[in-house]
C-alpha cells in the first residue's frame, strides 16, 4: 500500500463508502484495497487528502459488534493498533467531513467511489464491458424522422441585410 | 535577448483553432509566421480517452479547469467574484485538445441583436458576409453534418455526413417531432471514422475529433509556419518601445503585412513591432514582427492587451476606448439529465451533441426576454462518473455510488443548454495589481454577474427541457438552475465595431488604435449567441487574415 496509508483504514472506509445495492457488490467485496493504491500510482495527486482523511477518520472506526461492521471489518478495526474503544459512529463522522472538509472528502470519495466504479466486479453486475468501438454504419438515422420537422420550414429570422 | 530566427513577418500568440487557422493560411501564402505558444504538446496525461481510467483522469491532469490543473503552462485566474468558472487548456491545440468538437454557425439574426431586439449592438458584419469562411472551414476542420437543417439558411458544405444519433437521439427527436419542436443531428469537428466511444473531451484514440495540435499543425508547420511551444507572451511592444531602446530594432522589423504604420503624431503608439517574451526556463526574448496576431481567447487576449503598457498607454495597447477586457460573456449553462428505465446505450455515442435544438434560440416577446438558448443532447457516461454523479442534494456515498451507477449508466442523457449573455461593461477582465505569473505577467481577475435575461433564459429553457425528456419517455428528470463550472467560452473582451469609442477593434479585428494588431479570437464578438463559438471564432480569424493577405499584396 501507498507509504502512509493504513490498508484496514482503507477497507474500512470503503464499506461505509460504497455499501452494496442494486445488485451490485460493495467496495467490501471487490479487493478495493489494490484497487485504491492503483489509482494512487497513477493520480499521486489524491495521496495527501486521502491520507488525512483517514487519519481524521481513524477514530470513528466502528468497534467489533457495532452494527454496520462486517465481520471481516470488525477484526481489522480489533488489530488495528493504537485505536482505543473508540466513539465507533463512521457514518456520522463521514456526513461530517462531508459537511466539514470538503477538501478532503471529494478526493477521498473520488478515489474509493473511481476505484470501485472501475473494478471487474462491478463492470460485470452493471452488464459493462467499457467504452467499445462501434462502427456508424451500423446506426443509421431513420429519413422518416426528418419529415415531420422539415414540414415546419425555416426557423431563423431574417436580419435585414440578408438576403437569401 | 531575441534568438537568431525568432523574428518574423507575422507572430502569432495562442496555438488553439484560431492560432492554427492563421497560422496555416498565411504560411501557405509564403508568409513567415511564427507561433508563441506558452505550453506544450499535450501529452499521455491529458489525451486520456483510451483509458480504461478516462474519467479519473478527467478530474485530474485532464481537468479542464485550468485552477484545478495547475499545470506548469497554467496560470491562476481569480475566479472569487465571477459566478461561471472559466475551463480552457493551454498549450498546443488550445481548447480545441479538451473540446466535445461542437461545430456551429451563427444564426443570422446574432449578428444583428439591436436591430431585431433592441438590446446589445450589432455586428458590423453579417452572417451573409460569413457564410463563405463557414463552408471554407467546414472542409478544413473535417465537419460531419448534414445539410438542411431549418433553422439556419440554406448552405454548409461538411466534410462528412452527420453521424449516428444513437437509440436516445432518435428518442428524442421523434418526441420533439410530437411536440413541434426543432432538432438536428448536431454539427460536430469529427471525422468519418468515429467509433462512437463516447470520450471525445479526453482525447479520441481513433484521432477522429478535431485536436488541432494533431489534426492541424502537422499541416501548418509542413507549409512553413514556426511553433514555438513554452513562450509566454509578456507585452505587444510598439515603436515608440523601439525608440524607447526596450531591444527592438528601429525599423519595426521585416515590413510587409499590417496596418498603415510610421511616425504618427497621435498620443498613443499605433504600431506594434514585436513582442517580449519569456521562455520555460526563464530567459527573456524579443520577438520582431511587422504584424502581431492574438489568439490567446477571451481571457488570454485581454490580459496581454492590459499587460501591454507604456508612458503613452498606461491602461494597455488599444485600449483608448476603455473597453479592453470588458464585456466579458461567459454563456452561462446548465443541465438537464433524463433517466430511462431502458438500457438504451447513452454511454456510447460522440459526446458533445448527438442533436442540437434551436427552438428556443431566437427570441419570442411572448416569453418576456430576449434572445434564447442552444440545446446540446450530449450521451451519458462511463460507469465512474455514473457512480460519482454529484448532482445538487442527492446523496453520494452509503447505497448512492451503486445506485448512481445502475441508474445512469446506458440510462441517462444530457440537455446542455447553453444562454446568451447579452455584453455588460460591469463584467470584466482585469489584472490582478499584485500577483503575477512565472513569467511576471499580472494575473487576470474576472468580475462576472449572470445578467437577468440570461437567468431568465436558463429558467425557462430548462422547463422545456424537462419537457422534451418527459416526452421522450424517461422516468426521471434531473435538473438544476446552474452549472457555474462550465465557462467553456470566453467572449467579447476586445469587441468589434466601427467606432472606435465603443469598440477595440474594426470589423477585419484590427485595433482601432494599433491595425497591425489583429485579434483573432473570441474577444472580438460583439454579442455571444448561444451558439458554440469556435466555428464563428475561426471564421472571423480566417477573414481577417485574408484581409492581412489582402493588404500585404498592396
Amino acid at each position: 500500500m501507498t507509504a502512509g496509508i493504513d490498508p484496514a483504514l482503507v477497507e474500512a472506509v470503503a464499506a461505509a463508502l460504497v455499501e452494496p445495492a442494486a445488485g451490485l457488490p460493495g467496495a467490501a467485496t471487490v479487493g478495493i484495497v489494490a484497487r485504491v493504491d492503483a489509482v494512487l500510482a497513477d493520480y499521486p495527486r489524491y495521496v495527501d487528502p486521502l491520507r488525512e482523511a483517514l487519519t481524521i477518520l481513524a477514530a470513528h472506526l466502528p468497534t467489533p459488534g457495532s452494527v454496520r461492521s462486517s465481520p471481516r471489518i470488525a477484526r481489522i478495526c480489533a488489530n488495528a493498533p493504537g485505536r482505543g474503544p473508540a466513539p465507533g459512529d463512521l457514518t456520522a463522522a463521514l456526513a461530517d467531513l462531508e459537511r466539514s472538509r470538503p477538501d478532503l472528502f471529494v478526493p477521498l470519495l473520488e478515489v474509493i467511489v473511481g476505484a470501485w466504479a472501475l473494478s471487474e466486479p462491478a463492470w460485470e453486475a452493471l452488464g459493462y464491458a467499457g467504452q467499445v468501438d462501434l462502427d456508424p454504419a451500423d446506426h443509421p438515422i431513420p429519413e422518416e424522422i426528418f419529415q415531420p420537422l422539415l414540414a415546419r420550414g425555416p426557423r431563423w429570422r431574417r436580419p435585414p441585410e440578408v438576403d437569401q | 535577448v531575441s534568438e537568431a530566427g525568432d523574428d518574423a513577418e507575422v507572430i502569432v500568440v495562442g496555438s488553439g483553432p484560431t492560432g492554427v487557422v492563421v497560422a496555416r493560411r498565411l504560411a501557405a501564402a509564403g508568409v513567415d509566421v511564427l507561433c508563441l505558444e506558452q505550453g506544450d504538446y499535450p501529452d499521455e496525461s491529458v489525451v486520456v480517452g483510451g483509458r480504461r481510467d478516462w474519467e479519473l483522469a478527467g478530474r485530474g491532469p485532464a481537468n479542464a479547469s485550468p485552477n484545478v490543473r495547475r499545470a506548469p503552462a497554467d496560470y491562476a485566474i481569480e475566479e472569487d467574484d465571477s459566478e461561471m468558472k472559466v475551463l480552457t487548456w493551454n498549450g498546443v491545440g488550445g481548447g480545441s485538445v479538451m473540446w466535445a468538437a461542437q461545430w456551429e454557425r451563427f444564426l443570422p439574426s446574432d449578428f444583428a441583436v439591436r436591430s431585431l431586439d433592441g438590446v446589445a449592438d450589432d455586428w458590423p458584419l453579417s452572417f451573409k458576409e460569413l457564410a463563405p469562411f463557414y463552408d471554407r472551414l467546414d472542409r478544413e476542420f473535417g465537419v460531419a453534418a448534414r445539410v438542411g437543417d431549418p433553422a439556419f439558411p440554406p448552405g454548409g458544405d461538411p466534410a462528412h455526413p452527420a453521424l449516428p444519433i444513437m437509440p436516445v437521439g432518435e428518442r428524442v427527436a421523434r418526441a420533439h417531432n410530437e411536440l413541434g419542436w426543432h432538432w438536428w443531428p448536431g454539427p460536430v469537428a469529427i471525422g468519418a471514422a468515429c467509433r462512437l466511444l463516447g470520450v471525445c473531451a479526453y482525447g479520441c484514440p481513433h484521432g477522429q475529433k478535431v485536436s488541432v495540435d494533431a489534426t492541424h499543425w502537422p499541416a501548418a508547420l509542413a507549409a512553413g509556419a514556426r511553433l514555438r511551444t513554452g513562450a509566454r507572451v509578456r507585452r505587444i511592444l510598439t515603436e515608440r518601445d523601439v525608440r524607447a531602446g526596450r531591444g527592438v530594432r528601429s525599423d519595426g522589423g521585416p515590413g510587409g503585412v499590417g496596418g498603415p504604420g510610421g511616425a504618427s503624431a497621435r498620443p498613443r503608439p499605433n504600431r506594434a513591432s514585436g513582442v517580449e517574451w519569456v521562455d520555460a526556463e526563464g530567459r527573456e526574448h524579443v520577438s520582431r514582427a511587422a504584424a502581431v496576431v492574438l489568439a490567446a481567447n477571451g481571457i488570454g487576449t485581454a490580459r496581454l492587451l492590459l499587460a501591454s503598457t507604456g508612458p503613452d498607454h498606461p491602461d494597455g495597447l488599444g485600449n483608448g476606448s476603455g473597453l479592453v477586457g470588458r464585456n466579458l460573456m461567459l454563456h452561462p449553462h446548465t443541465r438537464v439529465v433524463g433517466l430511462f428505465d431502458e438500457d438504451l446505450g447513452t454511454n456510447q455515442g460522440h459526446w458533445g451533441q448527438l442533436l442540437h435544438c434551436l427552438e428556443f434560440a431566437e427570441t419570442d416577446p411572448a416569453r418576456g426576454f430576449p434572445r434564447g438558448a442552444k440545446w446540446n443532447l450530449g450521451p451519458g457516461s462511463g460507469s465512474v462518473t455514473a457512480a460519482l454523479h454529484p448532482w445538487p442534494g442527492e446523496p453520494r456515498w452509503g447505497k448512492a455510488p451503486a445506485e448512481h451507477a445502475k441508474a445512469w449508466l446506458g440510462r441517462s442523457a444530457v440537455w446542455g443548454i447553453t444562454a446568451d449573455d447579452l455584453p455588460s461593461a460591469v463584467n470584466r477582465v482585469e489584472l490582478d495589481p499584485e500577483r503575477t505569473d512565472a513569467a511576471g505577467l499580472p494575473l487576470p481577475v474576472l468580475h462576472y454577474k449572470i445578467p437577468a435575461e440570461a437567468r431568465a433564459i436558463l429558467d425557462f429553457n430548462r422547463a422545456r427541457a424537462t419537457e422534451s425528456f418527459e416526452a421522450a419517455g424517461a422516468t426521471r428528470v434531473l435538473d438544476f438552475e446552474l452549472m457555474p463550472g462550465f465557462g467553456w467560452h470566453q467572449l467579447g473582451t476586445a469587441r468589434m465595431g466601427a467606432d472606435s469609442s465603443t469598440s477595440v477593434v474594426d470589423e477585419w479585428s484590427r485595433l482601432h488604435e494599433v491595425p497591425n494588431v489583429i485579434v483573432a479570437d473570441a474577444s472580438v464578438f460583439v454579442t455571444g449567441s448561444s451558439l458554440n463559438p469556435t466555428a464563428t471564432a475561426c471564421a472571423l480569424a480566417l477573414r481577417a487574415t485574408e484581409r492581412l493577405l489582402a493588404d500585404r499584396a498592396r
